[in-house]
């Protein structure tokens, strides 16, 4: 096909289109467009007069967007700031029965008015409905570390053990609480000890912190030295419903100078001893005047050696426990 | 072709006499062009209601740089080319048609699907014709505007509407030279 076959067909195509454009006529479209002039017109009445066209509005909206978004960026600004103050810096799932995820433990960091760092250290259970709830909280003055939770197992419910610690001034705060039958007793609270450490250790726990030389008297062989370190063993005692004794462990090894103390549940069962006095000593009246302990029997490691330490009742000498000790120098 | 004169649009004329007018004048001329974009008698009805309103609230910024018509010419081929763009465009073809379409392979088959309504002619093959060439062709050939003219409207070079034309014309020669062995 050369060009002047393509013009006549083209101008076959014009008067083609013609005939197919009679067809169109804009008459009927003219009152609906004064139908949405008029339309728009009531959409578009405002206070501020006509000429707040479609352009401004838009503008406008896209203003008020971004004020909102603005705003929005500061509240959580805000809320952010907020939540620094209750921080939350761990959580960890702590098993103390034998559902492994209905209980946590989170550490929340909480800033007092000097701009200290405090923890909060919160218990949570989760409830038949599957919504935690706080079975146990406690603040931790001073500290910005959380230490993970430990767990001591026990016949009749678990006792885990809640520490932080402040690296700068080296303390430790810890806490060893019981859950058992759906109920948490503190056993435990100690503050600030100074240069701390804290552990579980086959079924017992086991503090270490520093001392001035004179805090001990009769024992200290090393008062030459201007701060002593010291340990202590705490070990759990069940009193059963069935009026026997559990303890969480029936052999321990002490660190000469030591204190073993014994928690017991119930303070009002009378109980006796019986060990070998060359290596063990009892000296309940030998705790700081400031820690809470719910009933505690303590003992100084005094020498090197072994004792088999007997725990009775008074009323029922057939319940009885024995726990074995072994007392070293190093 | 283009009225280069401004229209009898006095300032004692209100802006309901000069739409009006405006409307007498060229609606017929807004629907074809809405119908060359669109295909769609309907569509274009009502693309070439919204020129007018458009048109109707924007007289006042109207600075008279250009004619009537080139204005309202540009503002029709931004508004097909807004629906050729839009979801609803899209929709209407791929759903409305779905039936059909689920029988038809490319380009060509899918422009069967306006043959009914333009004839199936010499005019429909102008029609087939992308559209970019499509509208260059019948507003050079139909509407018998100069390319400097289509170049304003369409907002080209004018060396592509040339570009653009002698393609389309090379395209109409093959599909009209194998419609007539057929």
């Amino acid at each position: 096909m050369n060009d002047k076959e393509l013009d006549k067909k083209l101008q076959i195509a014009k008067n083609q289109s013609k005939i197919f454009f009679d067809k169109f006529n804009f008459d009927t479209s003219k009152k609906i467009v004064h139908k949405r002039i008029d339309a728009n017109r009531h959409v578009k009445r405002n206070p501020f007069g006509k000429y707040l066209t479609n352009r401004i509005w838009r503008k406008g909206a896209v203003i008020i967007c971004a004020i909102t978004l603005i705003l929005i960026v500061t509240n959580q600004i805000d809320n952010n700031r907020f939540m620094n103050k209750a921080n939350l810096l761990l959580q960890q799932a702590v098993e103390l029965d034998d559902d492994q995820d209905s209980y946590l433990v989170n550490y929340f960091r909480v800033d007092n008015p000097n701009n200290n760092n405090n923890l909060l250290a919160i218990l949570w259970q989760k409830n038949s409905k599957g919504n935690y709830e706080i079975i146990y909280s406690s603040m931790m003055e001073n500290t910005d570390i959380p230490n993970p939770v430990d767990v001591i197992n026990a016949t009749e419910g678990k006792y885990a053990l809640v520490s932080s610690s402040n690296k700068q001034e080296n303390f430790i705060h810890y806490r060893l609480v019981k859950y058992s039958n759906n109920s948490v007793k503190a056993y435990l609270e100690e503050n600030y000890v100074p240069e701390g450490k804290i552990k579980v250790c086959n079924g017992m726990l086991i503090e270490e912190r520093t001392i001035p030389k004179n805090y001990y008297s009769n024992y200290n062989n090393r008062s030459m030295d201007k701060f002593n370190r010291v340990y202590r063993y705490f070990i759990p005692v069940e009193l059963r419903s069935d009026g026997s004794f559990a303890l969480t462990t029936s052999k321990v090894k002490l660190k000469k100078g030591g204190t073993l103390t014994l928690i017991l549940d119930d303070k009002t069962v009378p109980l006796e001893f019986e060990y070998n006095n060359d290596v063990l000593n009892r000296t309940d009246n030998k705790l700081e005047p400031n820690e809470t302990i719910q009933a505690y029997i303590n003992f100084e490691a005094k020498e090197t050696g072994f004792s088999n330490l007997k725990i009775k009742q008074k009323n029922n000498i057939q319940k009885e426990n024995e726990l074995f000790i072994e007392i070293v120098d190093y | 072709m283009i009225v280069k004169s401004k229209p009898q649009i006095s300032e004692n004329h209100n802006k309901n006499e000069a739409l009006e007018y405006l409307m007498k004048r060229f609606g017929d001329k807004i629907i074809k062009l809405a119908y060359y974009y669109v295909r769609d008698r309907y569509q274009a009805e009502d693309i070439a209601q919204e020129v007018f309103c458009k048109v109707y609230e924007n007289l006042d910024d109207f600075r008279g740089d250009s004619s009537y018509y080139t204005w309202i010419y540009k503002i029709t081929v931004n508004k097909c080319r807004d629906y050729l763009a839009s979801a609803k465009f899209k929709k209407l073809l791929f759903w409305d048609n779905i039936k059909k379409l689920d029988s038809l392979n490319n380009q060509s088959d899918v422009n069967r699907l306006f043959e009914e309504a333009e004839g199936g002619e010499v005019f429909s093959k102008v029609m087939d014709l992308p559209t970019k060439y499509r509208m260059v062709v019948v507003l050079y050939y139909f509407e018998e505007f100069t390319t400097v003219e289509i170049a304003g409207i369409l907002n080209l070079k004018e060396s592509t509407v040339r570009t653009r034309l002698c393609r389309a014309r090379e395209k109409l020669k093959n599909i009209l030279a194998e419609e007539a062995i057929i």
